[in-house]
């Protein structure tokens, strides 16, 4: 057997035995739900509202004859409440009164053992109490356990990398370009193309189907053609014959570009920076009486001239038209070695970000997944 | 030694990194947060606003960024609701709705009394990115004629007369890239001087600094930032810092402490594995 | 029609965005034009997902090596795109229950928002989360002091990664004190000799300047490209034939 054989080996049975004691001793890797039932009302007007109910009420799934839900008129819901966190909290609640954290798992013997526990206030029994109720009430998801699980999968297929290619890794790649694709597909097409695009050429049509909400001033705007008829060229890259029309919206999505462009870096990013840089040399910081702060003037100066001064060499080291020969090239050194210090900040910040990036990830199947830590 | 670390099989890089980073987060392990002059000037802008001002909250990130900024964009939400403004949320990335859905699910939860319409909204996500912004600087209905769920905004009692966002008191853009803060300083903050701040990632963060602080109020960066920022609220607001869940980012910087000393620790032996060779006369 | 008439379309359109800048009177038609880009940037969606599909397509139908691959990536495009197309378990909306099309396609436990929370949040995280694993690779390969200038690079990483954590406080939390009393003055004038506070300044300072720098270059090149474009001079986004 090869080295690496025997390391994914390993890895695969060790894996194996941890996860199945931790899913066979804790509630690891399950996802449970409080569902909620929300009923609304037609009003007389036409509209809807959600009628108050109480929360007993609201979390009451059982009664399916319900007599409200029912009604003519009335509408309801029934919404899936995630609650993660919940037992590690009831259980954090039932250590803290001397109880058996693992009373979580069974709501009945928790509802008997709090009854039955002499040493506890009034007002802390019934918190733990309604906290054994909502339990009870928690029911298993196996489409979001289910997810659970696949998603701690593609975590540590996309990790697997780490030892080598292999096909976990292509597999989870595969599935995120393919998935990422369709999913920006589909947000544009009701964020945009309905939202924007056909409301504005069938506005009607859009008004008894996708957005019922939409104001009655919006009225057929046949200018809207032009981005549609774009939208179609750019498209008809993809066909065998005639991909050359797309060039007509790719000129102009290139045209607007340029245009928002212009001003903006112009305004922004060169007039205002050269205004920005031009500030005194000298500062002068008082106190509170008006004298001056000798050290704070002389360090608040420093920094200024060491901006001026870093910006002003910085862009003779970026001046290609001339040499950097005598004085330019002494001007373009200093220039760059106050780059090589922003750069060398770029590089300590890009490392921080990668390791919050990592630390996410960790937290995810640590506490989500494993139920090591405290759920994100 | 020098034989066993010039020919340093990767991986083991990779394994001190993942312990590294696993082990303060298993042991939970927490430092305490020193403000920076940048994080108050962040804190001020908001804090020093009056109840009741409208701030559009824009979350231009998506799940690869998500372990930086979701614990900026939570607490810049919790700041908001404690000062009882009135938020318009929106997003320029296509991956980023669900991040507006976090935050209000957060106020639902947290907040319970305040009401989707009345002190918060989402314009949902919009394509274009500058070009989004170009336009609701001066004309919001035009391309925004609806909320994320479809109901006009005149149905909205908090978008009743909201023609541009001009009339914000507050831009705050928690960022990943383009479009973000850039584009926001870019198309509104510096043509309309619009009061912005930003919270972003660790490879933004440096290349924003030229615009503070006139173009931007203040920035928030990277992991750090928001730790820093949960600090200061947490000094202003006991009921927030009494919430484990609100101190999403200073519970990380365990591991940021651990994993930047080993980075530094790597640079040092790299160099002395190099300086060595040198010596030798390896070339390498 | 190839060429003429593209060039035309990115001059005029442009231009119709420079003048709603300056004159008033044309502001409406900037912010109809910026709408029409903003609609086409979902075409280019549109694009994307198209161009996924012929290549995929492609290389299954001519069996090239990683075919498989490709079978997985069409599957879970078509399922994504179909589940999010039909707003697969999405309620409709509580004002109008009526409209069983107008429900919130990403609502909380819909399909498209399942997938997206199982499928593309973890698969997206992780691939930029490993980055921190390459550069702590790279940092012990090839961040080496060769000269000043990589010297001056390294050094400042060390302070800022020092300074932007706890490390930064406690190794150099007793300098201004030290100092102090060393020189006979008060603490505040050394603070900048802490880590945490260096980091700061060097943000503020060297790091907002050397940016500034680069800032003020790009915005000048970009200008420049913009009125090249804009002036016809400048084709190469029109392709060659």
């Amino acid at each position: 057997m090869k080295q690496s054989q025997l390391i994914w080996l390993l890895i695969f049975v060790v894996g194996g035995i941890f996860l199945a004691w931790r899913v066979s001793t804790t509630d690891m890797g399950r996802v449970w739900h409080h569902p909620e039932r929300q009923i609304h009302q037609q009003n007389e007007d036409g509209s809807w509202s959600e009628v108050e109910l109480s929360p007993s009420r609201k979390f009451d799934l059982h009664d399916d004859g319900d007599l409200e839900a029912n009604q003519e008129g009335w509408n309801t819901w029934t919404v899936l409440k995630n609650r993660k966190g919940f037992n590690e909290s009831f259980g954090t609640s039932l250590a803290t009164a001397g109880m058996d954290p693992e009373l979580v798992h069974d709501p009945v013997a928790a509802q008997a053992a709090i009854d039955g526990n002499p040493d506890m206030s009034d007002a802390d029994r019934e918190v733990l109490q309604s906290m054994a109720l909502m339990s009870e009430d928690f029911i298993l998801s196996p489409g979001r356990t289910f997810g659970l699980w696949l998603s701690a999968f593609f975590t540590l297929c996309i990790m697997s990398f780490l030892y080598k290619d292999n096909p976990f890794y292509k597999f989870a790649e595969a599935v995120v370009i393919g998935a990422s694709a369709a999913y920006v597909m589909a947000v544009g097409f009701w964020t945009m193309l309905v939202k924007n695009l056909f409301s504005n050429l069938a506005p009607g049509l859009m008004r008894e189907t996708f957005i019922p909400g939409l104001p009655e001033e919006i009225v057929f705007n046949g200018w809207y053609l032009v981005p549609a008829l774009f939208t179609i060229f750019l498209l008809w890259r993809l066909m065998p014959m005639g991909g050359w029309i797309s060039r007509w919206p790719l000129a102009f999505f290139i045209g607007i570009t340029a245009g928002l462009r212009l001003i903006a870096f112009l305004e922004a990013d060169f007039m205002a920076q050269i205004s920005a840089t031009m500030i005194p040399l000298w500062v002068s910081v008082q106190d509170a009486a008006g004298s001056m702060m000798l050290w704070d003037s002389v360090w608040a100066s420093f920094t200024n001239i060491i901006i001026i001064v870093a910006t002003m060499t910085g862009l003779v080291y970026f001046f290609f038209s001339v040499e950097h020969k005598g004085a330019v090239g002494g001007a373009a050194r200093v220039g760059i070695w106050f780059l090589m210090i922003t750069f060398g900040a770029s590089f300590g910040y890009t490392v921080m970000g990668r390791i919050a990036l990592l630390a996410e990830r960790l937290q995810y199947l640590f506490g989500n997944w494993l139920h090591l830590t405290p759920p994100t | 030694m020098y034989e066993f670390l010039k020919n340093l099989d990767r991986r083991w890089i990779f394994l001190l990194m993942l312990l590294a980073v696993s082990f303060p987060i298993l042991g939970r392990w927490s430092f305490p947060e020193k403000i920076s002059p940048m994080v108050h000037d962040v804190f001020a802008a908001i804090e020093e606003l009056p109840e009741g001002s409208k701030v559009l909250i824009s979350f231009d990130y998506d799940p690869g960024s998500q372990g930086e900024l979701q614990p900026m964009a939570s607490a810049f939400t919790r700041h908001c609701a404690e000062k009882k403004f009135k938020m318009y949320f929106l997003c320029l990335w296509p991956l980023g709705e669900p991040m507006i859905e976090k935050s209000t699910n957060l106020l639902k939860k947290e907040y319970p009394d305040l009401k989707y319409g009345e002190d918060f909204m989402s314009f949902g996500f919009k394509a274009g990115g500058e070009g989004v912004i170009k336009v609701i600087v001066t004309n919001m209905r035009e391309l925004i004629p609806t909320d994320q769920f479809g109901t006009g905004l005149d149905n909205i009692p908090m978008t009743k007369g909201i023609q541009n966002i001009q009339q914000m008191d507050l831009i705050i853009n928690v960022s990943a890239g383009d479009p973000g803060t850039k584009q926001w300083v870019q198309f509104a903050s510096t043509p309309y001087d619009l009061l912005t701040v930003s919270g972003c990632t660790g490879v933004q963060a440096p290349l924003l600094y030229p615009y503070i602080p006139k173009q931007l109020r203040g920035l928030l960066g990277a992991i750090k930032g928001a730790a820093e920022y949960e600090q200061a609220i947490d000094e202003h607001y006991p009921k927030i810092a009494a919430m484990p869940e609100a101190q999403e980012a200073k519970q990380r910087m365990g591991a940021q402490l651990v994993a930047h000393i080993l980075m530094v620790i790597l640079i040092i032996v790299g160099n002395i594995v190099y300086f060595v060779g040198r010596k030798r006369g390896d070339a390498r | 029609m190839k060429r003429t008439v593209p060039l035309l379309i990115a001059m005029f359109a442009g231009i119709m965005l420079l003048a709603s800048t300056f004159i008033p009177l044309t502001e409406t038609w900037g912010e109809t034009v910026t709408i029409w880009f903003d609609i086409l940037a979902v075409g280019a969606f549109v694009l994307g997902g198209g161009n996924l599909l012929k290549i995929h397509l492609e290389k299954i139908s001519s069996k090239r090596s990683g075919w498989a691959f490709s079978v997985v990536t069409l599957l879970a495009f078509v399922i994504t795109l179909w589940v999010g197309l039909v707003q697969w378990g999405v309620n409709p909306p509580k004002l109008y229950p009526t409209h069983s099309w107008a429900g919130n396609y990403i609502e909380e436990g819909s399909g498209l928002f399942w997938i997206y929370d199982n499928v593309v949040y973890p698969l997206t995280a992780t691939m930029f989360a490993m980055l921190a694993f390459y550069v702590a690779s790279a940092a012990f390969r090839a961040f080496r002091a060769k000269n000043i200038e990589a010297t001056l690079l390294l050094f400042t990483a060390f302070i800022v990664l020092l300074g932007r954590t706890y490390a930064g406080v406690f190794l150099t939390d007793w300098v201004p004190g030290f100092m102090a009393m060393i020189t006979g003055m008060t603490p505040e004038h050394f603070n900048t000799m802490q880590l945490d506070e260096l980091t700061g300044w060097i943000m503020n300072a060297p790091n907002k300047a050397g940016n500034r720098a680069i800032t003020i270059g790009i915005a000048l090149g970009v200008v420049s490209y913009s009125l090249k474009i804009l002036m016809g001079v400048d084709r190469s986004y029109l392709g060659q034939d």
